[in-house]
């Protein structure tokens, strides 16, 4: 009986304490973020959202002051920045207002975003990359409603999210861009993936499973730039517009998706929300403001709270305009002022004392690298007018993006005209390709067969199967009359040697290195030097062969001319 | 034999349960945890916020004198023109056309999932679960009969409505009650857009309107507005 009696007690003891364990997690009512790393705010939202409770986020020091007078629960899991806290001791300060606070400090955002994946009892997953926030604001509603939490990857971390998964049974989506290593890695898991490389189509996809599973005729309208409150719950699916314009595939998708209502977070994009709503007829709601109170009193609206994310940056403005007198042609330089490259299309209208006289620009889509200014040249019929007495104008429409189909950001602006008078004489030809084995090393050879003048090249070559370009970035000054050798280093084996015997080089070129407004092409054979090869040793050696006979010679010549003296000095004594 | 072998398997248990507690407390001390089990707390509750309301004017409108209410929030603001809203980085300045906005702001104290083509005309005292049933209740301020609004296209008729005072005392801003299809939560305030009204405090704006708050909580509502052709 005192037995069994031990037993009864054992397994009441085992129970209580085992519930202490699970309710460990449910020890709390709201997670609130105090941290100015996105991927800490955005792991803890997504850490509330599975295991339902509220959450909130700092997003500014002045916001940390009326966050406590928004939190109506008692109960605060706290998770605080250990270096990039907005404030610090938020704890203190909570407690001081009379909450009960349970803190987690975090190291990293990535850490924490991996940590608190092992918390979760879940085995769906969500994979992106951590470089922009546009990505993890278009799954945050497919994560909610398929209960999937969201990982960031990148090479210092694939392995230990690599180690999480890979014993648990679980489905993994991939979504946006990975680089290879990352890729390759997690290829073991059997994900799906969404990557069409560009933002609007992946963000569409997304919007299509999210309906999938809870149809809904309503989506929030945003960039992708900035987490909001309201924004993270999963209510509804994210939609992307442009912040300027909304890309025709994004019009499209609504048109034919049954998709009623829109709702736009984002005071500054009302002109994008309009065009969607003028092209698609959709309703839109606009959400501008908030305010706060406790009532006897009246205040005015203030703007949303907003944490902003990092996001790919775009900004293209024009430089120059002129008409080349000599050629006919509206000359216009364009530059990309940040360090990412970007896709512009550009509609330009020339008027001749304001009268419009012609429209020129670009058909399709063109590649700005960064910080490049580059210049185009557009042929413009102005012969009727008297230039001298006239005044020139341009009304310029510029779109440009991240991709080709992404050009969602615009610039219009008008600017006067310039008279230059410039021929440019450059002529160049590509005499030599060339591979060192040895050095790794790729060589063409240019020579300019004109003036003093500018080149870009670009090879197109088969690397592992598959099409690289080399080069295509950097701007070379040629002399006249000379051959200059540009070298690129490339590794390349012998089957990469066997598929690009013949190579395609183009070479945009002219006399003003921001105008390569020439440009010439042609496939050439590559000439491969072997490892160990001497050939190219054969007249260095030629030459360093007759410099030891020639200096030989004068050696031999001036021992005979002392002894020759020495002979006739010893004679004069005697 | 049989009965030590049940003792140790008893023993057994009690000692992993003990473990388990311990892993329990041990978790708990690692994350900082500030509750010590076993000791008693009370909350005293989160100390009003601080905002830059002031002291209004927001009277009863079934009496016949004038006293202030705790139960009921004013905003007020513009929506066309040059606009600063404040935020974290100051004022930001947008300016929206009038042909921009038309019809409505609402404002709702749910942040998110509001069915807007799906809203139906509210019932006079759905917010009385919020400010009580006193004198300044949900039902004795929705007392200006009822109107139409159109909201995401579809007209909704017979919405109970409020008419909040500009500076002379007369009822200007027109203010209804919506709710979800089906009746029930969110409730969301609608408010006609006035280009450049007279206010309650004697300044110009496009829209004024009252929201309930049970006068103790600070209540955070936020604000839409549907844009026009």
């Amino acid at each position: 009986m005192k037995r069994k009696k031990v037993i009864i007690l054992a397994l009441i003891l085992m129970f209580i304490s085992s519930s202490q364990a699970l309710a460990l997690k449910d020890n709390f009512d709201i997670i609130v973020v105090n941290s100015e790393d996105w991927i800490d705010v955005y792991s803890g939202i997504m850490y509330a959202n599975l295991v339902g409770k509220p959450f909130n986020f700092i997003t500014s020091r002045e916001h940390s002051t009326r966050l406590p007078s928004l939190i109506d629960s008692k109960n605060v899991y706290l998770i605080e920045s250990e270096k990039l806290p907005f404030v610090m001791g938020y704890k203190d300060t909570l407690e001081g207002r009379g909450f009960s606070v349970e803190e987690k400090i975090s190291e990293s955002g990535k850490n924490l975003n991996l940590e608190l994946a092992r918390d979760l009892d879940i085995n769906n997953f969500v994979i992106i990359d951590d470089t922009y926030g546009y990505n993890a604001i278009s799954v945050c509603p497919y994560a909610v409603v398929s209960k999937s939490y969201v990982l960031f990857a990148d090479e210092e971390n694939v392995d230990d999210i690599y180690d999480f998964l890979k014993n648990k049974r679980v489905k993994v989506l991939i979504y946006g861009y990975l680089n290879e290593e990352v890729m390759g890695k997690l290829k073991e898991l059997e994900p799906e993936v969404i990557d069409y490389g560009d933002k609007f189509d992946n963000n569409i996809e997304m919007v299509k499973k999210y309906r999938q599973i809870r149809s809904i005729d309503q989506v929030t309208l945003t960039t992708g730039d900035f987490m909001e409150l309201g924004l993270m719950r999963g209510a509804e699916p994210i939609l992307f517009i442009g912040k300027d314009s909304v890309p025709e595939q994004v019009v499209g998708y609504v048109k034919g998706s049954g998709i009623k209502v829109g709702v736009l977070i984002g005071n500054e994009l009302i002109r994008s929300a309009q065009s969607l709503k003028a092209k698609t007829g959709i309703s839109v709601f606009l959400k501008f403001g908030q305010g706060s109170g406790a009532g006897a009193g009246s205040t005015a609206v203030r703007g949303l709270d907003l944490f902003h994310l990092p996001s790919y940056p775009l900004n293209v403005t024009v430089g120059d305009i002129a008409f080349n007198i000599l050629t006919n042609e509206l000359e216009i330089i364009y530059k990309n002022e940040v360090d990412t490259f970007s896709y512009f299309k550009p509609s330009i209208k020339v008027y001749v004392d304001d009268e419009l006289v012609q429209t020129v620009g670009e058909k399709e889509p063109v590649l700005i690298d960064a910080k490049e200014e580059r210049g185009s040249t557009y042929p413009v019929d102005l012969s009727e007018y008297d230039l001298g007495a006239s005044k020139l104008k341009a009304d310029i429409f510029l779109q440009y993006g991240e991709s080709k189909k992404s050009m969602e950001r615009t610039l219009d602006e008008e600017l006067d005209i310039n008279m230059v008078k410039i021929e440019d004489l450059s002529d160049i030809e590509i005499v030599d390709l060339g591979y060192d084995k040895d050095k790794n090393l790729l060589t063409i050879g240019i020579k300019n067969k004109g003036s003093s003048c500018y080149a870009k090249p670009t090879l197109t070559l088969t690397i592992m199967g598959d099409k690289t370009t080399v080069g295509g970035t950097d701007i070379y000054p040629i002399t006249e009359k000379v051959i200059k050798n540009i070298n690129f280093d490339v590794e390349l084996s012998d089957e990469d040697l066997r598929a690009n015997e013949n190579v395609r080089v183009e070479i945009l070129y002219g006399e003003r290195e921001n105008f390569l407004i020439n440009s010439i092409g042609q496939g050439i054979a590559l000439k491969v030097k072997e490892k160990g090869d001497l050939s190219s040793l054969f007249y260095p050696a030629i030459i360093l062969l007759l410099l030891i006979v020639i200096v030989f010679l004068l050696v031999l010549v001036l021992r005979k001319k002392g002894k020759g003296e020495e002979k006739k000095g010893l004679g004069k004594t005697k | 034999m049989n009965s030590k072998r049940t003792f140790s398997l008893g023993l057994i248990s009690i000692v992993t349960a003990i473990i388990l507690f311990g892993f329990v407390f041990l978790t708990s001390a690692q994350q900082g945890a500030t509750v010590t089990p076993g000791t008693p707390e009370t909350w005293s509750g989160p100390s009003p916020g601080s905002t830059t309301a002031e002291g209004g004017n927001i009277t009863e409108v079934n009496m016949s004198g004038v006293s202030q209410t705790i139960h009921w929030q004013g905003f007020w603001g513009q929506v066309s023109g040059s606009i600063a809203l404040k935020d974290a980085s100051n004022n930001t300045m947008y300016n929206w056309t009038v042909t921009t906005v038309s019809g409505n702001v609402y404002t709702s104290n749910q942040s998110t999932g509001i069915s807007w083509s799906t809203l139906e005309a509210g019932e006079a005292g759905d917010c009385n679960n919020i400010v009580g049933t006193g004198a300044d209740s949900c039902t004795n301020t929705f007392t200006a009969g009822t109107r139409s609004f159109i909201v995401a296209g579809n007209t909704i008729s017979s919405v109970p409505r409020v008419q909040t005072f500009n500076y002379t005392g007369s009822g200007t801003f027109d203010e209804g009650i919506l709710e979800k299809s089906g009746g029930g939560p969110p409730w969301v305030y609608v408010a006609e857009i006035y280009n450049n009204a007279n206010t309650f405090k004697n300044g110009i704006a496009d829209f004024q309107m009252i929201v309930p708050v049970n006068g103790t909580n600070t209540v955070t509502y936020y604000f839409w507005l549907e844009l026009g052709v």
